[in-house]
């Protein structure tokens, strides 16, 4: 265990900054890393097409001759395609060279590489990993965080559910396509969902599986620190599963009715076992029901995939209305890549 | 109660810190970077003793000092910070000028510096993944597994904490401008080997 730990801090990033370039890296690298925070601010990461490369100067100089000069990061939306930028003296120079040897340009620069949600630095000719979290697609340094965790499902649902951008929950599917989910996809549902929050839930405690009386356990569970309030969160799925080319089962809207019945029958039973806790339940929907497919199926037409996108579910008893312990269910429609 | 003038400097300090680059923070928060701050001093090599107040373990693995607890309040009914529908903390202009003549005093200049490093690891690690690897410090990880409320940094949490820095000390030194990293690897290393970052 010690050696891990050990192994793990040498290898952090900015040890091997400290290592390669000396103070003056364990400060470029701070440096460096707000400029990270503020370009990733602006340049929308998900629908960004092309390389970002940012680096620090360590003599202060600009880099190459001739850059295009932005006076704050907010002017950096404009940009597409394979860029370096270089802030500098707080402007920033932005470089046109899709052919650059990053390996060379650390030898007197800090190099951070951004392309298609994977990044890490060039530090000296060795690359430094940067932590990363699989349920998100943003930068490390980048991740948003959330006091509320409707605000936090909201963008979990656009952000890493709606076109599956989320490794994790990615692979709870039969096919590239998401046509049909493997069997039993709740597990890797709970967690693609469980890691997200526990990025970016702040001043709360996110656990999963939790035992809400003496034999239920409930998806995730919310505990926000000094406050005494408590979140409940049952997560249940909508469309079919397939093993090979069997149709193993499946889940329509009546699904949702009864996860509905059944977080609410938590937050009851959970009372007792939490007297001094205010619980609020969450029920979270991941919709994957496409129309009209068959096991065997590897393509589908919008029509067909993108049918219940905006079929609201209508709930029977309606208990984010009569109870004040339930909110508004969640419904995460997962779209289908379609042909 | 009569809390430590510490607290006071810490929770405006922590606070205003914040603000500076993102949204406002809540009573938990300020908490959780007062405590890490006390590590921090401890590991520049000053005795727990030394920070001022003391904190405690919540059942969640949370720290919690009275005496921030009091702090918070006393400041808010003073006009020094405010709070607001959403908890949120923010430090008035009366609260600037009283936290900047308070960090001109000598007695508060070494604190300032594990204040500014606690404060500094928000930008380089999201405040949930610093809450939760500092539930894994040796002495919050006790209270979370015994689900109970407990003094921190006794002589059983301390001794353990003393051979994590120990293992962070090869790689990091104790100076102003290590510090955050010294915090941020620290944590980061408790995370990945409890498998929460990769």
């Amino acid at each position: 265990m010690v050696a891990k730990y050990e192994s793990f801090i040498s290898s952090h990033y900015a040890a091997i900054a400290k290592a390669k370039y000396g103070k003056a890296g364990v400060v470029g690298i701070f440096e460096l890393v707000q400029r990270i925070k503020e370009i990733f601010l602006t340049v929308i990461t998900d629908s960004y097409r092309g390389q970002i490369v940012i680096a620090h100067a360590i003599d202060g100089k600009p880099l190459f001759p001739r850059p295009k000069v932005f006076s704050s990061a907010d002017l950096l939306v404009e940009l597409s395609g394979d860029i370096l930028v270089q802030p500098l003296g707080g402007k920033y120079l932005v470089y046109r060279k899709p052919r650059i040897n990053l390996k060379a340009l650390s030898m007197r620069a800090i190099v951070y590489v951004w392309n298609s949600g994977l990044e890490h630095f060039i530090l000296k000719g060795v690359q430094g990993e940067i932590p990363k979290i699989n349920a998100l697609d943003t930068s490390f340094f980048a991740i948003p965080t959330f006091h509320s965790l409707s605000e936090a499902l909201e963008r979990y649902g656009l952000g890493s559910a709606l076109n599956c951008s989320c490794p994790i929950l990615e692979e709870s599917w039969a096919e590239k396509a998401r046509l049909f989910f493997k069997p039993g996809p709740e597990k890797i549902m709970r967690t693609s969902l469980h890691q997200f929050l526990h990025a970016t839930m702040r001043g709360a405690e996110v656990r999963p599986e939790q035992i809400v009386d003496a034999s239920h356990p409930v998806d995730i569970q919310v505990a926000w620190n000094l406050v005494g309030s408590l979140a409940l969160i049952e997560i249940k799925w909508l469309g079919q599963s397939r093993a090979g080319r069997k149709r193993r089962g499946g889940h329509s809207e009546g699904r949702a009715l009864v996860g509905a019945k059944q977080l609410a029958g938590y937050i009851d039973k959970n009372k007792p076992f939490s007297p001094y806790k205010t619980a609020r339940g969450y029920l979270v929907v991941i919709d994957g029901r496409r129309r009209g497919i068959r096991p065997g199926q590897r393509k589908i037409r919008a029509a067909d995939g993108l049918y219940h996108s905006t079929r609201e579910i209508v709930y029977r008893p309606q208990y984010h209305i009569t109870r004040t312990d339930f909110a508004p269910a969640f419904r995460f429609f997962v779209r289908p890549e379609i042909a | 109660m009569n809390s430590a003038p510490e607290a006071f400097l810490d929770s405006t300090f922590i606070i205003d810190r914040l603000s500076e680059s993102r949204p406002n923070i809540v009573a938990s928060e300020v908490h959780l970077l007062a405590y890490l701050a006390c590590l921090l001093s401890i590991y520049r090599g000053e005795p727990a003793s030394n920070w001022g107040y003391s904190f405690a373990g919540t059942e969640l693995g949370a720290p919690f000092s009275p005496d921030i607890d009091d702090s918070l309040n006393t400041l808010s009914c003073d006009g020094y910070i405010r709070q607001s529908d959403a908890d949120l903390f923010s430090v008035t202009q009366g609260g600037k000028a009283w936290l900047k003549r308070m960090c001109s005093l000598r007695t508060f200049s070494d604190r300032q510096i594990p204040l500014k490093a606690a404060c500094d690891c928000v930008s380089l690690l999201p405040l949930p993944l610093l809450q939760s690897g500092l539930s894994k410090e040796p002495s919050l990880a006790m209270t979370a597994k015994l689900k109970q409320r407990r003094p921190l940094l006794d002589d059983v949490g301390r001794n353990r904490l003393y051979d994590q820095f120990a293992v962070i000390g090869k790689t990091w030194g104790k100076d102003a401008h290590e510090l955050s990293f010294a915090a941020t690897s620290w944590l980061s290393a408790l995370l990945h080997v409890s498998g929460e970052v990769s």
